[in-house]
């Protein structure tokens, strides 16, 4: 505990400093569209009230005053860490589950042959119809949003495994077979690894779909959630509120997908063919 | 003396667009131990459903293989296979490449480094342990290739046109070592091969094929001292077998 004082004593003296750098080298790197946006954000700061009437498209300045509201009483964090909860969990079991299924049904031609037609019709249904399910099994609460957030992640991690897995060349099989490897053995030294670049792609893809599916179920199935807040704010006729969570939303999955290309690109696999 | 492949009226057919392919037609073939056989005949005549059948990766629809006087009825583990694909894994380095078999095997790994180093040490390919399969040529990805098919002891090699995909000076080179090791360990070959140079001076024995579906045409047993005018009267009988005209 004596430490404590010590780093927030550091990250007061440094941080700023830092901050504000990387800030300016954004802003220089990115500034034609921040200069956009702010010519939008103006405009749509004029025209409210004038040109339309700000209870429907409210104004920059009112929303901003919402977020601020929201993370100064803790509606804010609490509603973020449990989309980031919802989405993480859901992105597990989507990646275990996915390619584990995939390299099942890859390996095992008897179990593909039967299961396929299955697999491809669950994954035609668009997975909202499944809330009401859900709900049913699971109740109103973030375990429906995290089956939503498994579901609609899963499929994007099995059909890019699985077609990874099928990728493989059947000479490197042959191999490995005529040395005695069983299918577990083939699946794990020969299968996965070469479909590496499959496993990178549809863990990226598994994430974004697993978030799009947890705001979802956020906002059919559970209480809690910025897919919750939203859709609290737009049954109380407030769309300052729905904006406001927007923002938010649209910030979040903006570092979202920041952070996962900064780790794609750092995957050593990704560079297998 | 067990043959160590004894291929008895085999016949196999493959289902394709048009209805079943026919692609052997009662062949019978026995292999002796230690004895080095090229398979030669027209492309796609059915040579290479020949070793996978002895490889165990297909199985006739009627007849019988057998390998060291047992039937084959699933991969057969005792041989080792090459083909004119590298089938090197990309992502393992030169020495887990050759070492595979023996993880396979669950052989311990401070044996496995060290039998993987003397196959290497074997193809002249020290040094190299390290390197990853696309960082070395044609003829050296060959060499790890080999190692790595002979560091399990096999009773037999089946190559299936191994030297195809290598420039004519590689494969020359590459033929030579090939050879020596062979002789040096006394290795049975089935060899697959278009080349009908290759198939004269590395074999004990040619069998001709027809084409589809695949019946055997001649079985040539090549003259243990190989004279040029040996090897010239054979390649000569091979082509005129081969539909080629007289030259």
């Amino acid at each position: 505990m004596t430490s404590q004082p010590l780093s927030a004593d550091l990250a007061d003296t440094y941080a700023p400093a830092v901050v504000q750098a990387a800030l300016i080298s954004w802003v220089r790197r990115r500034w034609p569209p921040i200069a956009l946006a702010l010519v939008l954000a103006a405009i749509w700061q004029g025209a409210s009230g004038t040109l339309f009437n700000a209870y429907y498209l409210s104004r920059p300045t009112a929303i901003a005053a919402q977020v601020w509201v929201w993370a100064v009483d803790g509606t804010l964090w609490r509603h973020l860490s449990a989309t980031l909860v919802t989405t993480l969990a859901g992105f597990a079991g989507a990646a275990v589950v996915g390619i584990a299924a995939a390299l099942l049904l890859g390996s095992i031609r008897a179990l593909d042959r039967v299961l396929q037609p299955f697999v491809f019709v669950a994954y035609s249904l668009p997975k909202i119809v499944l809330a009401p399910l859900l709900i049913l099994w699971l109740g109103i609460g973030s375990w429906s949003a995290i089956g939503m957030a498994f579901l609609t992640g899963f499929f994007m991690v099995f059909f890019n495994v699985y077609s990874g897995v099928r990728a493989v060349s059947p000479a490197l099989v042959d191999t490995v077979t005529l040395m005695g490897a069983g299918r577990l053995r083939t699946a794990l030294t020969v299968r996965l690894p070469a479909a590496l670049p499959f496993v990178a792609l549809g863990l990226h893809q598994g994430l974004v779909y697993a978030f799009h599916g947890a705001i979802v179920g956020e906002m059919t199935a559970s209480n809690r959630g910025l897919g919750y807040l939203l859709v609290y704010a737009a049954s109380d006729m407030d769309a300052n509120g729905v904006l406001a969570a927007l923002c938010v939303l649209a910030v979040l999955s903006l570092i979202l997908l920041r952070l996962l290309a900064l780790a794609i690109a750092r995957q050593p696999g990704a560079r297998v063919a | 003396m067990i043959p160590a492949v004894a291929i008895d009226s085999v016949r196999k057919s493959f289902a394709g667009a048009g209805g079943d392919l026919l692609a052997l037609d009662d062949v019978s073939l026995d292999v002796a131990p230690g004895e080095f056989v090229s398979l030669i005949g027209p492309s796609g005549c059915g040579k290479s459903t020949l070793l996978n059948l002895v490889a165990g990766l297909a199985r006739p629809d009627r007849g019988r293989v057998a390998f060291a006087g047992d039937a084959v009825s699933g991969p057969n583990t005792r041989v080792g296979y090459m083909t004119q694909d590298d089938a090197l894994l990309p992502w393992r380095n030169v020495l887990d490449n050759v070492a595979l078999a023996l993880e396979i095997r669950r052989v311990p790994r401070p044996e496995r480094i060290e039998r993987a180093r003397e196959m290497l040490r074997l193809v002249n390919l020290s040094g190299f342990e390290r390197h990853l399969p696309s960082q070395l040529s044609g003829g050296m990805r060959k060499r790890v290739g080999l190692a790595r098919t002979l560091i399990h002891r096999p009773g037999m090699l089946l190559l299936d046109e191994p030297f195809g995909a290598l420039d004519a000076q590689t494969r020359t080179l590459i033929q030579r070592e090939f050879k020596r090791l062979v002789a040096g360990l006394g290795l049975g070959v089935m060899l697959v091969t278009h080349d009908l140079r290759e198939a004269a001076a590395l074999s004990d024995r040619i069998v001709v094929f027809s084409a589809r579906p695949a019946r055997i045409v001649d079985d040539i047993a090549v003259p243990a001292g190989r004279s040029p005018a040996d090897l010239e009267a054979i390649e000569r009988l091979m082509w005129r077998h081969l539909g080629g005209d007289d030259v």
